[in-house]
């Protein structure tokens, strides 16, 4: 009995036929004088054999033909596979699929509101640029003023030598005719403007978020039914200017934005009718500032262009030429103007 | 010039029925589902106690053999590489309905006749050989159900040993163990088994 404790275990192996030839003739030898392991031995061989004999699973006839199904990737369509089974997956697959999930939705909503600056300054010029109907080219008439110092609200632009011209539309590719309202995409424009405006962020802080009118796509270059082009030495008090006049004229301004070579610009929107009272009024103001310097020099060349920029023959003292077009006005109602104001260093 | 015709097919080894499925031959690897798929299904069944799990692990089993035949490098037999993806997946399995707390179905019925296929009892002759132990019915239809109660330790052992008729050296190869722990596993489930069998009996 004492062997048998020792030799227990090693009676599996002994049915299974797994011993080592002298572990084999030990245990044979302990058998040989032991009814118990005998009995043991012979419960084992019946248990081997028992599972040897359990009921066997035979294939369906079909079975290679879903393995190929299944190669192809294609879902079970016996119907053992509801919807809810793939919605009530296990949970280790279904927590990362939801967890996927959330991280597309937030990349998706960061990329809707963080760079909500730019969006809110973009989305109305985009809705411009579809929706607002060209103007047609009028005759460039044009009436220069000179200025020796910029508007009041600008002083620190006193000693700034800014000249102003504007060119006809006939330079600008016409932009495709659309009856649609483009008004509310102007007045959304107009709140966040004059909101920006307001708090005197109109250079610097403002100028890193925009540069939409940096590129040749720029969403206004084919809509500006006019390019005034104004020298001077800051572009922040030209802006800040023309958007203090454009405000009781129910219009507005877009941020200033590096148009290269040490150019800025931005754009003017104006109701089609207060596009005259704009040009005149701003005519009056640089008028008003060259008489009291008692700098006043007027030109007029109607054929002028963007691209040859009048250079003033009264620099002294800083004055500020302004070469405006007449007569872009009134001809049809339009839901919007817009004016390309470019902001180009002084020629000394 | 003779083609290889099916009389020539079936006589074709794994290894060499591998290596025509990793050239791009499909119709080997279907002659390697064909050849293999009882055994699949059978181990998948024994170690699941469920027909539609066996099935679909014993399907998923040769899906996943397509996919990855190009990295099999012969390093063991097909049918342990077989075996241990059937095996692999049958865990899965256990885990996957221990999770929605269903244990193990146990049948008594020693028939079971479901729409995929057939089981059926074999049971030994009840002939005189020597070392042959007779098993009657009534025999096996207990052991079934005591299997099933089996820790699928214990009956992945089993199973390998006497249904797949595997030696020691084997079955480590196929659970990734020493043969000393498969000697002691299949010793120990034995044992269980055993003694489970008195209970009822």
């Amino acid at each position: 009995m004492k062997d048998c404790s020792h030799i227990g275990t090693e009676l599996s192996a002994y049915v299974d036929s797994e011993l080592a030839p002298e572990k084999r003739a030990e245990v044979e030898k302990h058998i040989a004088g032991c009814p118990r392991c005998q009995q043991r031995v012979a419960g084992l061989r019946e248990l081997a054999a028992g599972v040897a004999a359990l009921p066997k699973a035979q294939p369906a006839p079909q079975f290679l033909a879903e393995v190929r199904r299944k190669i192809r990737g294609e879902r079970d369509t016996s119907g053992q596979r509801s919807w809810a089974d793939i919605v009530f997956r296990p949970f280790w697959v279904k927590v990362p699929l939801e967890a996927l999930a959330v991280v597309v939705l937030l990349i998706g909503a960061s990329a809707l509101f963080l760079p909500r600056s730019r969006q809110a300054r973009r989305l109305p010029a985009t809705a411009m640029q579809r929706e607002s109907e060209p103007a047609p080219a009028p005759p460039a008439e044009t009436v220069v003023a000179t200025a020796a110092q910029p508007a009041r609200e600008a002083p620190a632009a006193a000693n700034g030598f800014a000249r102003m011209r504007a060119a006809g539309r006939d330079e600008i590719a016409p932009a495709p005719a659309a009856p649609a309202p483009a008004a509310k995409a102007a007045a959304e424009w107009t709140v966040d403007q004059r909101g920006v405006i307001g708090t005197n962020r109109v250079e610097g802080s403002m100028r890193q978020h925009l540069d939409f009118s940096q590129t040749a796509g720029s969403p206004f270059v084919q809509q500006a039914e006019e390019v005034i082009v104004v020298q001077s030495d800051n572009p922040g008090t030209v802006h800040s200017r023309v958007a203090f006049m454009v405000r009781p004229l129910n219009g507005s301004v877009t941020p200033t934005s590096d148009a290269g070579q040490g150019v800025q610009k931005f754009y003017v929107l104006l109701p089609p009718e207060n596009v005259a009272p704009f040009k005149a009024h701003f005519t009056e103001a640089e008028k008003l500032m060259a008489r009291r310097q008692n700098v006043l020099q007027l030109e007029s060349k109607a054929e002028d262009r963007a691209d040859s920029m009048i250079v003033p023959s009264a620099s002294v003292g800083g004055a500020t030429n302004v070469v405006v077009p007449l007569g872009a006005s009134g001809e049809e109602p339009k839901q919007s103007a817009v004016l390309e104001i470019q902001v180009v260093p002084p020629k000394r | 010039m003779e083609r290889v015709g099916i009389g020539e097919t079936a006589t074709r080894s794994d290894a060499e029925l591998v290596a025509q499925c990793q050239s791009g031959d499909d119709a080997a690897f279907d002659e390697l589902v064909l050849r293999h798929q009882q055994r699949a299904l059978n181990v998948a069944f024994q170690l699941l106690r469920d027909h539609e799990d066996a099935a679909e692990v014993a399907q998923d089993a040769f899906v996943r053999i397509y996919r990855s035949i190009g990295g099999f490098r012969g390093d063991c037999e097909f049918t342990t590489w077989l075996h241990q993806i059937v095996v692999n997946l049958a865990r899965n399995k256990h885990r996957w309905w221990r999770r929605r707390g269903r244990h193990a179905i146990v049948s008594l019925d020693c028939t079971v006749e479901t729409d995929d296929g057939a089981l059926d009892v074999q049971v030994a002759a009840p002939t005189d050989a020597p070392d042959v132990a007779v098993v009657k019915a009534e025999f096996v239809r207990l052991l079934n159900a005591r299997m099933g109660e089996l820790p699928p330790k214990f009956r992945e052992v089993l199973v390998l040993r006497n249904v797949e008729d595997m030696n020691y050296d084997q079955i480590a190869a196929t659970l990734g163990c020493s043969v000393g722990t498969v000697k002691s596993r299949i010793a120990r489930a034995r044992e269980t088994l055993r003694e489970r069998m008195k209970d009822e009996g």
